[in-house]
């Protein structure tokens, strides 16, 4: 007896299961973890078991128990409920400082590649002076200026972020805009904005993706860092990094707890998105000038 | 020709240093409320105090003729006056830059020899060592400073008690024994870096037609290596490195802080807490300068380790 195998018909989502399948137990790994903190930074202020800021001196460094999951920390304040509730500072603030350098900084390279020459050349320039300011100094002054805050560091760190994006996006644009596809589309009459938008920037999505992500595990290191410094996220508000200085005169004597959640947390964070940069601008077969 | 190349070099550094500066000094225009309330910021300042912020701040010429002579004095050496500390900011500031030499010269051994080192190894040990290396520099990239200072200050400080929680320490070798934990702390990122990129260079070199034909001709391993991979590869590495330096200079708040050394970083922090704006625009400039002219520094030395960047421009 034969078995006439019909062929199945190919599954609708089967070029994306392919490429599903295709990716790498780090890149798994990376996702994973990213949407995990995700779900904290949007939904962690509402799953959080007690009041973050609520103190209580008389349970101050309790180890774990049903009541504080995680335990308690100098003023009996619950860990496990701090660290859902810190998680927006965190990610959210770099988040806004990624997307509004990415936007920035793909215009000034698309404009610049576009019209080549002198403006191509001064813009350019400019991006070699901001890339010339070390970020978290800058972020620094503009704290010194406005005031206490995550405000000002998140504008400053944004501006200082352009430049990471553009060179690398500006260098993929000056390289479609050689091709002859470009002078095609040129020779139809279409418009320049048009060609721009349609055309160019479709072709370098890649390089700015990954440029976004890696811009983004810059800002959450540098926002932490303000963060722990003192100068953003204000006590009593829960945040990872203004955690992980509270949390110092705790470890100092012996409760090292606070500091090591909060740094674990920002540790994952950062390492899973600059993984999945990595890959990502691998992947864009990016040619880095 | 290469001096040209160094001409137009310094031409943007002196703009950049520029520009540097006039956000440093124009900052004090864009604080809410205008100068004088910003720097006085609800302290009650006596009439004679006033006049002499006044007078260093030159509020009351137009901003360019303002500014050119603040740069003026500040080239001269007057940064003016702590409205914290009511003196110089140059005598404040020079104990505490001497602290924060000794934490970057410190931190940046540790990276040129612990981060090459790490990097040749596991570009030469295939295997078990290299796997180790790469991984666990992966994830040393991704801790910031502030997270590997608490981490050592628990485990070596608090647990172990082989270093002090705190403090810069005094003379040479209690300074060293005070500054060991804050180093590494500065340096560990960089390390995973440079190991990173090292091992990469390394590698490629190794690749090469010359190096398999020096091992073909039977010249023993540790000479080919010695002379012909590492050699080669060290180009990208000093580059590498040296930008890696120039970064540590505003990681320096970061790790002060932790450790309460009481350096630049951690006074710029303290500063800015208390609304001492003279002392912050002088750290500022200062670590600006730092960082530019270690960049500069390192771009010069790309030309003159190698020679094809000489000629290909």
């Amino acid at each position: 007896m034969s078995v006439i195998e019909t062929p199945l018909p190919p599954h609708p989502l089967s070029p994306v299961i392919r490429r599903i399948r295709g990716v790498d137990l780090v890149t798994w790994f990376a996702v994973v973890v990213l949407g995990l903190l995700a779900l904290i930074a949007i939904f962690g202020p509402m799953l959080a078991p007690q009041d973050p800021n609520a103190t209580n001196l008389s349970a101050a460094f309790q180890g774990p128990s049903s009541e504080h999951l995680l335990g308690t920390d100098a003023s009996g304040r619950d860990l496990l409920s701090r660290l859902l509730a810190g998680g927006r500072s965190a990610l959210l603030a770099p988040l806004v400082v990624a997307l509004a350098a990415t936007a920035l900084g793909t215009t000034v390279a698309v404009v610049a590649a576009w019209f080549g020459g002198f403006t191509d050349r001064a813009l350019a320039r400019c991006f070699d002076i901001v890339f010339g300011f070390p970020g978290l100094l800058l972020a620094i002054l503009a704290v010194a200026v406005f005031g206490l805050g995550l405000l000002a560091p998140v504008l400053a760190l944004t501006i200082v972020y352009v430049p990471y994006v553009g060179r690398i996006v500006r260098s993929g644009a000056l390289r479609e805009v050689s091709l002859p596809y470009i002078e095609a589309a040129k020779v139809q009459g279409f418009s320049g904005r048009y060609i721009c938008l349609r055309h160019l920037l479709p072709n370098v999505r890649k390089l700015v993706i990954a440029q976004a992500v890696l811009c983004f595990s810059y800002a959450v290191v540098d926002v932490a860092a303000i963060n722990f410094l003192g100068l953003g996220v204000q006590p009593p508000q829960a945040d990872w990094g203004a955690m992980v200085a509270s949390g110092e005169a705790s470890l100092i004597r012996g409760n090292p707890e606070e500091s090591l959640y909060a740094g674990l947390l920002i540790v994952l964070a950062v390492l899973s998105v600059s993984l999945l940069g990595d890959r990502l601008l691998r992947n864009a077969d990016a040619v880095v000038l | 020709m290469y001096g040209l190349v160094i001409l137009r070099r310094a031409a943007i550094v002196l703009i950049t240093m520029l520009v540097a500066s006039i956000v440093i000094y124009g900052a004090l225009y864009l604080a809410p409320g205008g100068p004088i309330a910003f720097l006085s910021s609800g302290r009650p300042l006596s009439p004679s105090a006033l006049a002499a912020l006044r007078h260093h701040y030159h509020l009351d010429d137009p901003f360019l003729q303002r500014y050119a002579l603040w740069l003026w004095g500040v080239l001269h050496g007057d940064l003016g006056t702590s409205l914290v500390f009511r003196q110089g900011v140059v005598g404040l500031l020079g104990p505490r830059l001497v602290t924060t030499a000794y934490l970057l010269v410190y931190s940046g051994i540790l990276i040129l020899i612990v981060g090459n080192a790490l990097g040749i190894l596991a570009a030469l040990r295939e295997g078990v060592v290299s796997t180790a290396i790469t991984t666990t520099t992966a994830i040393g990239i991704a801790v910031p400073a502030f997270i590997t200072a608490v981490v050592l200050i628990s485990v070596f400080a608090v647990n172990l008690g082989w270093f002090p929680v705190t403090g810069s320490g005094s003379g040479f070798f209690d300074r060293l024994h005070h500054l060991t934990l804050p180093a590494i702390a500065l340096a560990l990122p960089a390390i995973a870096y440079v190991a990173r990129l090292t091992r990469a260079a390394v590698a490629e070199e190794l690749g090469r037609e010359h190096v398999q034909a020096a091992i073909g001709r039977g010249i023993p391993r540790r000479k080919v290596i010695y002379r012909h991979v590492v050699r080669n590869a060290m180009i990208p590495i000093v580059t590498v490195s040296g930008i890696t330096l120039a970064s540590l200079v505003a990681g320096t708040a970061v790790v002060e802080t932790a450790f309460q050394v009481d350096g630049l970083g951690s006074f710029l922090i303290s500063s800015v807490t208390n609304r001492d704006f003279p002392v912050v625009q002088a750290i500022a400039l200062i670590l600006v300068t730092g960082f530019i002219l270690v960049n500069v520094i390192v771009d010069i030395l790309y030309g003159v380790l190698d020679p094809r960047v000489r000629e290909a421009v």
